[in-house]
């Protein structure tokens, strides 16, 4: 009873979390393209039917440390390749290791994304921020969405936005 | 959706990118040769996850290509946009389990996602993931409309 309550809590946060991404998206678009405010309407589209399956047992630490190794051993590899490659080798290379669960292998993608931006650096604190936020992120939307392509770039995107927020706009 | 049929149109979508300068192409037929060609690589991508490999694997084994492809200065521009990058975003479409989507349908989000790249990805990708957050938006969308044109026909 008590973890039925505490998943039915942990998806309300979940939704709010995944709408609170999209959200943003869609004003960081307007706001830079006013023209195409229309956009905002796809929104509306996304947000009609949805409901919460799979009742997943992710721990948050693995989801934690494997979203921190995606985003360092990216920004290692950006130095050498562009960033879609340094981001397909990295998953690639995880891929073929025994004994890690699935989600974590997945999780490290959404890490590896939010590298790909302009303004991620090693050596920064975005490497403290950023696998913080995904890993909190994923865990709170780990009974969401399940099997939808993009989850996991919405994951390295909220990330990828709170690090920017604080740094550029708090800082 | 016809594999043989799509292999075919999508090497032949490769070889007009690789030979033919298609910025000098009327602006219509640029929106929609880029569009169908995030849908073939959407397509494929759940295709072979699917049948081969898990869906991470699947999109990475596919955005490793055209990293290669980066890598070796190969870029093919479509309306100022490079084409294997935002193709890389379109296989986070694919990654769409067909439990959800079917062939048809993310070959139509795949479409979906390439229109709407065209009008936000300029401005929003400065952020990592937004490709991501995109493709997520646009197989909502379609599901989304699959399930009311189901509803309809159930009443």
């Amino acid at each position: 009873m008590q973890k039925k309550i505490q998943n039915y809590f942990k998806n309300k946060i979940g939704l709010s979390l995944i709408f609170l991404t999209q959200l943003v998206f869609c004003v960081f678009v307007i706001w830079q393209k006013p023209q195409f405010w229309y956009f905002a309407l796809i929104l509306i589209f996304s947000w009609l039917f949805l409901q919460p399956n799979i009742h997943n047992q992710q721990k948050w630490w693995i989801v934690l440390i494997f979203s921190f190794l995606g985003l360092y051993f990216t920004l290692i590899l950006k130095n050498y390749f562009n960033p879609i490659l340094a981001v397909c080798l990295g998953t690639l290379m995880l891929q073929f290791l025994p004994k890690i669960p699935n989600y974590a292998k997945g999780i490290f993608y959404a890490g590896a994304f939010a590298t790909m931006g302009d303004f991620v650096f090693l050596n920064d604190f975005s490497t403290l921020i950023i696998p913080f936020v995904c890993a909190t992120f994923a865990w709170f939307t780990q009974n969401l969405h399940n099997g939808i392509g993009g989850k996991l770039g919405t994951i390295g995107f909220f990330g990828a936005t709170v690090h920017f927020v604080i740094e550029f706009i708090i800082f | 959706m016809n594999i043989f049929a799509a292999v075919f149109i999508f090497l032949f979508n490769n070889s007009l990118l690789f030979w033919i300068n298609l910025n000098h192409f009327p602006v219509v037929l640029q929106i929609v040769f880029f569009s169908q060609y995030m849908g073939f690589v959407a397509f494929f991508t759940q295709y072979i996850a699917e049948k081969f490999l898990n869906p991470v694997k699947s999109s990475a084994v596919i955005g490793l290509i055209f990293g290669i492809f980066l890598q070796l200065n190969i870029h093919p521009q479509i309306l100022q946009f490079n084409v294997f990058t935002v193709a890389f975003g379109a296989t986070f479409v694919g990654m769409c389990s067909a439990k959800f989507l079917s062939g048809w349908a993310v070959f139509v989000a795949g479409c979906l996602y390439g229109l709407s790249a065209l009008f936000t990805l300029q401005s929003i990708s400065f952020i990592g993931g937004a490709m991501g957050t995109l493709a997520c938006l646009c197989c909502l969308v379609v599901i989304n409309i699959l399930k009311i044109a189901r509803w309809k026909k159930v009443i």
